[in-house]
């Protein structure tokens, strides 16, 4: 069960999945701003909304806006799809990009990633399970409604996943300061598969050996690679152009 | 800092970091002792780290005149509360931001300024500087309502907290419009309909400015802006993370340059 404080997440659970939205506390003063649009949207679709009923230790994580929220939201976590359906979608008419993140430890980088690939239209997002930050309130939150929007797998085996990604007709491309490939330089002219590597070790050597393609992103300065959830979007954004 | 004002004005505490914060980890607490940024208060090493490291986090700190104070790993925990510290604990003292007029005098030509009004989140603001640092920022400049830069702020952006020069304005409008003086197009992050980067030229002298997790940049900051730009959107969210749109437009800035030079070097 997920605890959620960013009125963008909850609205958006609200309007994809209503039954999976449990109740919504509020605090002691009357909803404002976002949250009055959720408390009025939840209250037409028969889901509680109980005031004063924060309690204290809830409202000790605070908001994106590094305020204490003024309500809480439980919610049920959102269903994985099988890795079939995840990739159902490859054999259309229009190209697509899916997204691989590879071991990701941080929960605020796997929830803006789903963010971007919501504002990009992301067909579908790989994640792992093994090291890997769970898909938490946190990333949920700082999702602000992209995990309702893209679907998603959780895999033990990536290369497993990589290889049925291929089978379905996806290009597998790695992103990497070592890449030989300019990224700006891949075409739209396919269906991408785009892996994100751990914050800390990147993409390993047997997830770089099922990239169709391992692409840099010309970094410059002293540190070797931006932020995973930059890099992702930096990606999506280049792919996005046909 | 819980209960901060949500207006756009700097409300003079929010800028300093608390008394005792912590920055942790080989290579962040060694960037700390080279940059010079922090005044180290307290540090503590553990034996275990290995010699090499040892000895370098023992001359920068008997040439800043700081002792090492020797701990083990558990006595370091329970100081910083965490598992990742590898050893290497340090206390510091508020962040020295350069001064607006001495950054004025370093940027490169064309300039290339990030302006953030309000940036609250630190992980947004860590990933924010590992961006400005790697795609060419010449300065950073804090204003408003902003997340001190902090111990948080230095491990998100793994380290580049120490090189990006981060001065702190008290009033954005009047900088905006020295700037624009000055010959800088000053472009404000939005979203919802804004002209595309990709379509703005943006290799000439230029500032961006990305506004708060929650408004966006201030009415009074828009109103003295050359104009608005945006990313274009495909899916059906209609905002990106703060930290992740300053990152996709200093990209689409950095492309446009090295695409600029790269003409220039093809026609000599």
């Amino acid at each position: 069960m997920l605890e959620l404080k960013n009125p963008h997440s909850v609205m958006a659970a609200l309007e994809t999945r209503a039954r999976d939205v449990v109740e919504i506390r509020l605090g002691d003063q009357s909803p404002h701003g976002a949250w009055q649009g959720v408390t009025d949207l939840a209250r037409s679709l028969g889901v509680p909304v109980r005031t004063g009923r924060m309690g204290s230790g809830q409202q000790k994580r605070r908001d994106q806006e590094g305020r204490t929220p003024q309500a809480v939201a439980t919610v049920r976590e959102r269903s994985d799809v099988g890795i079939d359906e995840l990739f159902s979608t490859a054999g259309g008419d229009q190209y697509g990009v899916w997204l691989a993140l590879d071991r990701l430890q941080d929960p605020h980088n796997i929830g803006a990633i789903f963010r971007t690939a919501a504002f990009y239209g992301v067909r579908g997002v790989l994640l792992t399970t093994n090291q890997s930050a769970p898909l938490s309130a946190t990333a949920y939150d700082v999702a602000s409604g992209g995990l309702e929007h893209v679907r998603f797998t959780r895999v033990g085996n990536l290369a497993r996943a990589l290889r049925a990604a291929r089978d379905a007709g996806l290009w597998v491309m790695g992103t990497s300061e070592r890449g030989e490939d300019e990224l700006s330089e891949a075409g739209s002219d396919r269906n991408w598969l785009v892996v994100i590597g751990s914050e800390e070790r990147g993409l390993r050597r047997l997830t770089l050996e099922h990239c169709d393609v391992v692409c840099r992103l010309s970094p410059r300065g002293e540190i070797a690679s931006l932020n995973a959830s930059v890099a992702a979007a930096v990606a999506l954004t280049v792919l996005s152009r046909s | 800092m819980v209960g901060r004002s949500s207006s756009g004005k700097s409300s003079g505490r929010a800028g300093r970091n608390r008394p005792g914060d912590w920055i942790w980890g080989r290579r962040a607490v060694l960037e700390t002792l080279r940059g010079g940024r922090w005044p180290i208060r307290d540090l503590w090493m553990s034996e275990r780290v290995e010699t090499g490291v040892a000895e370098e986090v023992r001359r920068l700190a008997e040439a800043l005149g700081v002792d090492v104070q020797q701990a083990d790993a558990e006595a370091i925990r329970a100081r910083c509360h965490t598992d990742q510290h590898q050893g290497v604990l340090a206390r510091v003292g508020a962040y020295s931001f350069w001064s607006l007029e001495r950054l004025s005098e370093e940027v490169d030509d064309p300039p290339l300024w990030l302006l953030l009004d309000a940036v609250q989140d630190p992980h947004n603001l860590g990933a924010i500087l590992r961006s400005a640092e790697i795609l060419g920022v010449d300065g950073v400049v804090v204003s408003g309502d902003h997340a001190p830069i902090s111990g948080h702020v230095v491990r998100s952006s793994a380290g580049a907290a120490n090189h990006v020069r981060i001065a702190r304005s008290e009033n954005l409008v009047a900088l905006i419009m020295r700037l624009r003086r000055e010959g800088v197009a000053v472009l404000a992050a939005t979203s919802g309909e804004s002209p595309a980067a990709r379509g703005c030229d943006l290799a000439g002298p230029l500032a961006l400015v990305m506004g708060n997790e929650g408004h966006g940049v201030a009415e009074d900051v828009l109103g003295v802006c050359d104009g608005r730009i945006g990313i274009e959107q495909s899916g059906s969210i209609e905002s990106l993370n703060v930290a992740v749109a300053a990152g996709v437009l200093l990209y689409e800035v950095d492309r446009q340059r090295r695409d600029a030079r790269d003409g220039t070097t093809c026609s000599n």
